[in-house]
């Protein structure tokens, strides 16, 4: 059985949006990758725009250590990827809405309330409570001001002088649907084999809130993540602590394999090699485009 | 005398929803938050756990699940 694997496209300029099933990114499994892979698109066509997105791994929600998401600017030829916690990497999963991305720039500053499918564009200059919005019990918001914040404590990092100054200011999120795991049973046990690791995790049980899905409540899930990690976890995208435990190829198979997906061992093999070869691609992309642009006309 | 699911020390949730994950797929084969008859409400630092008593709640998975204690199966 294929995995749905989607991504929304919203045009922050004209509030035009679009669902789009995109099985194409099943070749970069998901997180970092796919962020890149999608960023390669955008800059191959319209290297010129402003783009945000937001990106979510295949096990989010679904398995533990596993619930973050990316967040890929570009602005002026400059990409930067932000990675954090909370809920979203997670209801996005569940959802199996793999990446939401924003292009160009609203004209006025705005909020976006997405249930399901259903997408609300909110001016933010007119009076609401960004709390009221969403579905009670399924709710998570991020909001973009100087620093990316998810449900007022999970960071992403302060946004450096590239990210683009599109007036999306905050989007809130309740996923809607069912996330089919085709065998219970063994979902169960390789599940447990996951949480049987908890003595590799890099960091220690704690009292404070968690990421969805993480038993841990570490203190440290509050904070923004460290972006050098290994390709693997990063494309599931897991947490930084929990490097050690989704570095391991037959694990993170299994795991895959659970779902529905349909990765073999020497893909996964040969994955991190990809990355690198994404990385170059979109390097020089720019560096081509800016090279033979005498004027860029930012949107 | 029946048993329900109660959440004794509700102060404790820190968020993780592995109830509410766990609760919907003890329905059937799927995750779907809007069936699932635990819901996690509230912020960081400030959750509050509502259960659905029109189901049958007395799982003692749901209590399992949780990493921070807070659930009880009571007599009622």
């Amino acid at each position: 059985m294929e995995k749905k694997r989607n991504i929304l496209q919203i045009d922050l300029s004209t509030k035009d949006y679009f669902f789009k099933s995109f099985p194409e990114i099943n070749k970069y499994i998901g997180g970092e990758p796919v962020s890149l892979f999608l960023l390669r698109e955008l800059i191959n066509t319209e290297p010129t725009s402003n783009y945000v997105s937001i990106t979510t791994g295949p096990l989010c929600g679904v398995f533990p250590y596993t619930s973050k998401s990316v967040i890929t600017s570009y602005f002026k030829g400059h990409y930067k990827e932000y990675v954090g916690g909370g809920k979203i990497g997670s209801f996005m999963s569940l959802s199996y809405l793999d990446s939401i991305e924003f292009y160009n720039s609203s004209p006025t500053p705005v909020y976006i309330e997405l249930v399901g499918k259903d997408i609300r564009f909110i001016n933010a200059e007119e009076s609401f409570n960004i709390d009221s919005l969403g579905l009670s019990g399924r709710r998570t918001k991020i909001q973009f001001s100087n620093e990316i914040l998810s449900d007022d404590y999970f960071s992403y990092g302060e946004k450096n002088e590239f990210f683009p100054q599109n007036n999306l200011l905050g989007l809130v999120y309740s996923p809607q649907g069912e996330f089919y795991i085709p065998d219970i049973d063994n979902y169960n046990e390789v599940r447990r084999k996951v949480l049987d690791k908890e003595s590799e995790l890099l960091v220690v049980k704690g009292t404070s809130p968690s990421c969805y899905g993480c038993p841990m409540g570490c203190a440290l899930s509050k904070n923004m993540e460290n972006l050098n990690v290994s390709v693997l976890p990063r494309s599931l995208i897991s947490c930084a602590y929990a490097e050690p435990i989704y570095n391991d190829i037959n694990l993170v198979f299994s795991c895959l394999q659970s779902l529905g997906f349909d990765y073999d061992h020497e893909f996964l093999e040969k994955f991190p090699g990809k990355i690198g070869d994404l990385n170059k691609s979109i390097k020089e992309s720019i560096e081509n485009y800016f090279k033979f642009s005498d004027s860029v006309n930012i949107k | 005398m029946s048993k329900i699911l109660t959440v004794p020390k509700e102060e404790r949730c820190i968020g993780c929803g592995l109830c509410a994950v766990k609760s919907s797929l003890l329905l059937g084969k799927t995750i779907d938050l809007s069936k699932s008859f635990i819901k996690i409400i509230g912020k960081p630092g400030k959750y509050r756990v509502v259960i659905d008593y029109g189901t049958k709640t007395d799982f003692k998975e749901i209590v399992d699940v949780c990493p921070r204690g807070c659930f009880l199966i009571e007599e009622v």
